[in-house]
């Protein structure tokens, strides 16, 4: 039962292709881990947060846009440009530089697929960001009514919710044991799968059997996992191929969009869920995506963040720092000097993985990375 | 009589000058960004310094490599922002054309411009350990909303009382008003200064205006920006006035999109030249003609302002202000400058290009460079790219 997420995190898009053969439902798409895909699922959509999919061109996204911007942006063009999924709506946020640009970008390329930005603030530090956010999703809700033609439905949404933060509170809990318990190349498909796949189905297919523990006979270091979004899960294979277990996660795959709360008592409960209360819900909704652990996009009280990994990678006995940056990243370009200095501060070095088309690690990135391992071993 | 050029020297020294001067007497330093409201800043009486602006001297300078490198060794990525590397190299390594940098005091950041500024200005203020103060003033594709404006306003009111609390220096709205009216006087005049170019033939082209531009990015809100752009303005009517056109012979007129190319920017400026084509207008110098401010709502008419400008927006709005630009310059042409550094200003170009020839009628030219790392730039490649562009535009 397991199979299907590697399946999944190794081709999203054939999954999801095949997923639409066979399903009534619209497909509805964004590419962050910030948007809330419980708005989509209750206007009726199955929503889906589209995994960078990585490939050697970008044919159709290179008419639009040039190549300084991130291959997990520009493979979102290309997908949607490439009418690659029947791609009924979009729901788009503001947050980094390439994120922004994206929704005019396929407006400009003569993309029809509507598109509906939600608005966020960059701040995460100020009740008035909180605000911000909360009249941000009912603004949005207001806008993709009318754009994409349909109803957000308070008892889909109140049903949504629950499943949908079910879902990332067993993320959560999986993370939290990654590399002791939990194997992480099953956790990363397993995170990647739950982005893909409807939410009942998804934590079926994860309670269906005991979740694979990390080999432990084998002699592994413990690694910190940073960056952005898993370019793909190749990287965590070649990882695990060296002898790194990745111990500590801080990816928006992984832990970071896992974090985002829904404080509202309306979600507790996914199989009884309560009366709906829409507008409770939505401010729930956007506070929780203020409230969400947050990666160098956001502003937020300086120095926390790098504190609160390094820390973390102390109490988890990390060895070596594996920072996944894409290429033109601009948000994780700006931290790593400060992340690797503190790390090394700390006593763990770190080696900088930059993926731009290229799924897995290149020949001279292993090479570095055992050399590394071997270092600290 | 001086010359624009010389009287642009000099307030640039006697800026310095004065902003050492003020810093020795105690008067607070801010380091700010391009896009940072100002005008409270000055009200208190604290001195902007403008790292942006500084880092296009530098390059237009040809100081532009070794300061890239020198941020390059300390990790920083080639990718990002030459603006970023070139002050993070002059930080280190204390070179810059104006001398001795007053240190700041405080760092405040609006991420109005791009995403960029706020993990910049965050690095300045970490290194220099002062507070670093954010104004987040949200991304659109469409012009603010009420709930946006509100959002920044509050926050400008929060930072002017934090400004006020660390300098110890009081604030009076009266203050505010009198700076938001120089902004205001200068703006004026830098949108009537700019529309010369729309003349045909023009008296005032974007070569120029990458030039005088300076005042109205580090003094708008003083009085030095309005007598400057007066003087300005004044000289280029006399220009008009004795028939002196910018491009003897004008051929073709051309649209700019995006930051100056600093690093080649003389040796462009005399291809455009050698082949009489008028670089008439751009979408970066135009990006200070607001005309939102008003001194009688200073803080409301401060958040709009502050959110509602090119950068802050989408491809969309590029491609509307371009068919504008087009239209109202008459242009022949246009061309895009693809910035690998300005990543917000720059993606997307191609798309852009598209529907501003489907909507104009007139040809565009997607031109790669970048403003300030002169290893990423090469006049030979420009020159190569924009010899049959000109000679499509002047073929009778
Ligand atoms: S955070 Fe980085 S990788 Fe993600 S979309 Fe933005 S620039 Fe691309
Ligand atoms: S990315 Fe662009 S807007 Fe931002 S600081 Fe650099 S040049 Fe300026």
């Amino acid at each position: 039962m397991h199979e299907i997420f590697l399946e999944i995190a190794r081709d999203p898009i054939g999954y999801l292709q095949s997923w639409a053969k066979g399903s009534t439902r619209e497909l509805a798409l964004t590419f962050s881990g910030l948007f809330p895909l419980e708005l989509l699922d209750a206007m009726g959509f199955h929503g889906v947060w589209l995994p960078p999919v990585l490939r050697n061109r970008y044919n159709r996204a290179d008419t639009m846009l040039q190549v300084f911007m991130c291959s997990r942006a520009r493979s979102f063009v290309d997908v949607v440009a490439g009418s690659e999924l029947p791609v009924a709506a979009i729901g788009a946020v503001t947050d980094c530089d390439a994120k922004d640009v994206i929704p005019g970008v396929l407006h400009a390329g003569g993309c029809e697929t509507p598109v509906v930005t939600l608005r966020m603030p960059i701040r995460v530090d100020t009740p008035a960001a909180v605000d911000f956010a909360v009249n941000g999703v009912r603004h949005w809700v207001a806008e993709a009514e009318h754009a994409f033609n349909r109803r957000l439905d308070p008892d889909l949404l109140a049903g949504a919710c629950a499943l949908r933060l079910r879902t990332r509170q067993r993320l959560s809990e999986m993370f939290q044991k990654l590399g002791t318990e939990v194997d992480p190349v099953f956790a990363y498909s397993a995170a990647v799968s739950a982005q893909v796949m409807e939410p009942e189905a998804f934590l079926h297919a994860l309670d269906a059997a005991p979740w694979p523990k990390p080999d432990h006979k084998r002699r592994m270091i413990p690694v910190l996992m940073s960056g952005s979004e898993l370019p793909n899960i190749k990287i965590i294979e070649d990882l695990a191929g060296l002898g790194a277990l990745i111990v500590l996660d801080d990816t928006e795959t992984g832990t970071r969009a896992a974090s985002r709360p829904v404080q509202h008592p309306g979600c507790q409960d996914a199989e009884t869920p309560p009366p709906p209360d829409l507008d409770g819900l939505l401010e729930a909704i956007g506070a929780g995506i203020v409230y969400k652990k947050h990666g160098p996009t956001k502003v937020s009280p300086a120095g926390n963040r790098i504190q609160g990994i390094v820390s973390a990678a102390l109490d988890r006995g990390v060895q070596a720092a594996v920072l996944g940056l894409f290429k033109f990243c601009d948000p994780h370009a700006f931290e790593a000097p400060a992340l690797i200095e503190q790390l090394k501060m700390a006593g763990i070095h770190s080696i900088v993985v930059e993926t731009d088309k290229e799924t897995g690690l290149l020949a001279r990135e292993r090479t570095r990375l055992q050399t590394l391992l071997e270092i600290v071993e | 009589m001086a010359t624009p050029g010389k009287r642009l020297k000099r307030l640039i020294a006697g800026q310095m000058l004065a902003s050492r001067g003020l810093k020795t007497l105690g008067r607070p330093v801010a380091w700010v960004t391009s896009g940072a409201p100002v005008e409270p800043l000055l009200a208190l009486g604290v001195i902007p310094f403008y790292p942006e602006n500084h880092s296009a001297i530098c390059a237009a300078k040809g100081m532009g490599a070794p300061l890239c490198q020198q941020a390059e060794s300390m990790r920083y990525s080639r990718d990002l922002c030459s603006y970023f590397r070139v002050d993070l190299g002059s930080q280190v390594t204390g070179q810059s054309p104006f001398g001795v940098i007053p240190a700041p005091d405080l760092v405040v950041a609006s991420n109005n411009i791009c995403g960029t500024v706020q993990n910049w200005f965050r690095i300045i203020a970490q290194r220099h350990g002062v507070p670093f103060l954010f104004v987040d003033t949200p991304y659109s594709d469409n012009p603010p909303t009420r709930a946006e404006v509100e959002y920044v306003q509050t926050q400008l009111q929060e930072l002017t009382q934090k400004v006020a609390g660390l300098t110890g220096r009081k604030f009076k709205e009266s203050d505010l008003v009198r700076v938001e009216k120089n902004s205001l006087e200068a703006l004026k005049l830098w949108a009537e200064i700019l529309h010369f170019g729309a003349e045909k033939p023009a008296y005032f082209t974007s070569f120029d205006a990458f030039v005088y531009m300076y005042p109205i990015v580090t003094l708008r809100g003083t009085r030095w920006a309005v007598w400057f752009y007066k003087k300005l303005l004044q000289d280029i009517k006399d220009r008009r006035r004795h028939g002196q056109q910018s491009v003897p012979g004008e051929r073709a007129r051309v649209v700019w999109d995006n930051i100056a190319m600093w690093p080649v920017h003389k040796g462009l400026r005399k291809f455009f030249m050698q082949h009489n084509i008028a670089l008439v207008t751009d979408t970066y110098t135009d990006a200070w003609r607001s005309d939102h401010l008003d001194p009688a709502k200073p803080f409301e008419s401060m958040a709009l302002s502050y959110t509602d400008i090119i950068l802050n927006h989408g491809p969309m709005f590029r491609v509307n202000k371009l068919i504008a630009m087009v239209r109202d310059f008459k242009a022949d042409g246009f061309i895009l400058h693809s910035n690998r550094s300005c990543k917000r200003w720059s993606l997307g170009a191609y798309a852009v290009k598209k529907m501003v020839t489907k909507a104009t009628g007139v040809p565009g030219l997607v031109i790669d460079g970048d403003m300030a790392d002169p290893r990423a730039v090469s006049l030979d490649n420009i020159k190569h790219r924009l010899e049959p562009f000109f000679e499509m535009l002047t073929d009778e």
